[in-house]
C-alpha cells in the first residue's frame, strides 16, 4: 500500500490536536494504524477521518481535564497561576480600583466602612487562595466562580461592562477558576516555587523595600504584609520563568496586562472606545486576550510538536 | 449498583480482545467482522477509547513490536476488563430476554436469521 509523505505529515498535523503526553504515548501507533487504513494513493485524510480524530482529541482532553489531569507540564502551570492570579488581582486592585471593585462586589450600604474599606475588596478575592490551602480547592473554585458571576452581574445592571478595567479583572478571575479547577491547586504552586526561597528572600526584600521608600510608613500592616509577599514570590518565581513551565505561566496571566495594552493602544489610534456599540465594545475588550491566548496556545503546541516530528 | 452500560465500540473493542491479544489495525478489523461491517470504527475512536480502557484498568498492553520502523503495540483484556465483559454479556442477555418473552406475548417471533415477522392477524411491522 503506497502513500505520498505528504498524508504523513498530514495526519501529523491533525493528531497535534491531542495533549502531548498522549503523544508520545500513542502517535507513532496511530500513525501506522492511520497509513494502513488509508486507500492507496491516498493523499490527505478524508473529512471523516479528520472529524474521527479531532473528536478523539476532543474526548482524550475533556476526560483529562475532568479527572483534574491535563498534561504534568500545564497542570503544574495552572497550580502556580492558581497561587499567583489572586495576588496580581489583588496588586491591580490595590493600584487603582479598591473603590470600584468594592461597589460591585456590595451593595452601596456598604458605603464607607472606615479607613479599611478600600483592603476588603483584595482580601475577598484572595480568599479562594486560603480556602485552597487547607484543602478546599473545589470550594475556592466556586466562590472564585461565584465572585465573577457576581461582579460580572452587578457591572452589568451598572452598565459597567464596557470598562477596558473590568474586562482585565474578569479575564483573571476566569483564568483563576479554570486553574483552580484543573490543576492541584496553590499547595502545589507553593511546592513548585519553593517556600524556602520564598521565606529567604523575606527579609531582605522588607529591609529594602522600607529604605527605598516602597512601604510608606502610614500604610495599614495587612498591606505591607501583602506587599513584601507578592514581592517575595516574584523574585522566588524568576528562575522558574525561564523553563517551559514558566512560558506556560507567562502564558496564562499575560492575557490581563496585554488586554489592558491593547485596549489603551485603541484610545491612542484615536478610536473613541466609549462611543462604541455594546457588541464592539465587548469585542474590542475580549478578542485581544483571546488573540493573545490563542497565539501563545500555537506558540506553546509548536515547540511541544517539534521533538515528536524529530522521533 | 448502578454502572452505566457500555457504549456500543467500547463492547466491541472488549470483545475483539476476548479472542486474544490484538494490535490497533487488528482490533479494527475484527470490530468489522463482528458487527458485520456495521461498526467502521477509525483511529481516533479507537485510540481515545484504548486510553480510557487503559486508564481504567479494563485493557493492558501484551507486547511492543516494530514493524517496518513503526511501533505496534499488542493489546489485551486484564482480569477487570474480562469481567467488564462478563457482566455486560449478562446485562443484554437481560435485556434481551425481557423484550423476547414480551414480545412473543404480542405474537411476534423472532426468525432463526434475526429478522422478526408479525403473527398477528394484520399486524403491524
Amino acid at each position: 500500500m503506497s502513500h505520498a509523505p505528504a498524508l504523513e505529515h498530514r495526519y501529523r498535523r491533525l493528531l497535534a490536536c491531542y495533549p502531548a503526553e498522549h503523544r508520545r504515548t500513542y502517535a507513532e501507533e496511530m500513525i501506522g494504524v492511520l497509513l494502513a487504513s488509508a486507500a492507496d494513493g491516498q493523499r490527505r485524510p478524508s473529512l471523516r477521518e479528520s472529524i474521527d480524530l479531532i473528536a478523539g482529541a476532543a474526548k482524550v482532553r475533556l476526560r483529562r481535564v475532568l479527572a483534574g489531569s491535563p498534561d504534568p507540564g500545564w497542570r503544574d502551570a495552572l497550580a502556580v497561576t492558581s497561587l499567583l492570579a489572586p495576588f496580581l488581582l489583588a496588586i491591580l486592585l490595590l493600584g487603582q480600583d479598591l473603590g470600584w471593585m468594592a461597589s460591585l462586589l456590595w451593595p452601596s450600604g456598604m458605603g464607607s466602612a472606615g479607613a479599611f474599606r478600600p483592603i476588603w475588596p483584595a482580601l475577598v478575592l484572595l480568599a479562594p487562595v486560603a480556602l485552597a490551602l487547607i484543602r478546599l480547592r473545589w470550594v475556592a473554585a466556586a466562590t472564585t466562580a461565584a465572585l465573577m458571576t457576581g461582579i460580572t452581574v452587578r457591572a452589568a445592571m451598572g452598565q459597567q461592562l464596557i470598562e477596558p478595567r473590568f474586562a482585565a479583572y474578569l479575564v483573571l478571575l476566569g483564568v483563576e477558576v479554570a486553574a483552580l479547577a484543573t490543576s492541584d491547586g496553590p499547595r502545589r504552586g507553593l511546592q513548585l516555587i519553593s517556600a524556602k526561597a520564598v521565606l529567604l528572600a523575606l527579609p531582605w526584600l522588607a529591609v529594602a523595600a522600607y529604605a527605598a521608600g516602597i512601604i510608606p510608613g502610614h500604610y495599614p500592616v495587612p498591606l505591607i504584609l501583602a506587599e513584601i509577599f507578592i514581592a517575595a514570590l516574584a523574585l522566588a518565581a524568576l528562575p522558574a520563568l525561564a523553563s517551559p513551565r514558566g512560558r506556560r505561566i507567562l502564558v496564562l496571566l499575560a492575557g490581563i496586562p496585554g488586554s489592558a495594552f491593547i485596549v489603551s493602544l485603541l484610545t491612542f489610534a484615536q478610536v473613541d472606545f466609549y462611543s462604541l456599540g455594546f457588541a464592539a465594545s465587548q469585542v474590542a475588550l475580549y478578542l485581544p486576550p483571546a488573540i493573545l491566548a490563542g497565539l501563545a496556545v500555537i506558540a506553546i503546541r509548536r515547540s511541544a510538536r517539534a521533538p515528536l516530528a524529530r522521533s | 449498583m448502578s454502572k452505566q452500560a457500555m457504549q456500543e465500540p467500547t463492547f466491541l473493542i472488549l470483545t475483539a480482545l476476548a479472542a486474544g491479544p490484538q494490535h490497533g489495525y487488528g482490533i479494527m478489523t475484527d470490530v468489522a467482522r463482528i458487527s458485520g461491517s456495521r461498526v467502521a470504527l477509525r483511529a481516533g475512536t479507537l485510540y481515545a477509547a484504548l486510553d480510557r480502557l487503559r486508564t481504567e484498568s479494563l485493557v493492558d498492553v501484551e507486547r511492543e513490536e516494530v514493524v517496518d520502523g513503526r511501533l505496534r503495540r499488542y493489546y489485551q483484556l486484564t482480569a477487570g476488563g474480562t469481567q467488564a465483559l462478563t457482566g455486560e454479556v449478562a446485562r443484554l442477555q437481560a435485556n434481551a430476554a425481557v423484550a423476547a418473552s414480551r414480545l412473543a406475548k404480542l405474537g411476534v417471533a423472532e426468525r432463526p436469521g434475526g429478522a422478526t415477522a408479525a403473527r398477528l392477524a394484520g399486524g403491524a411491522a
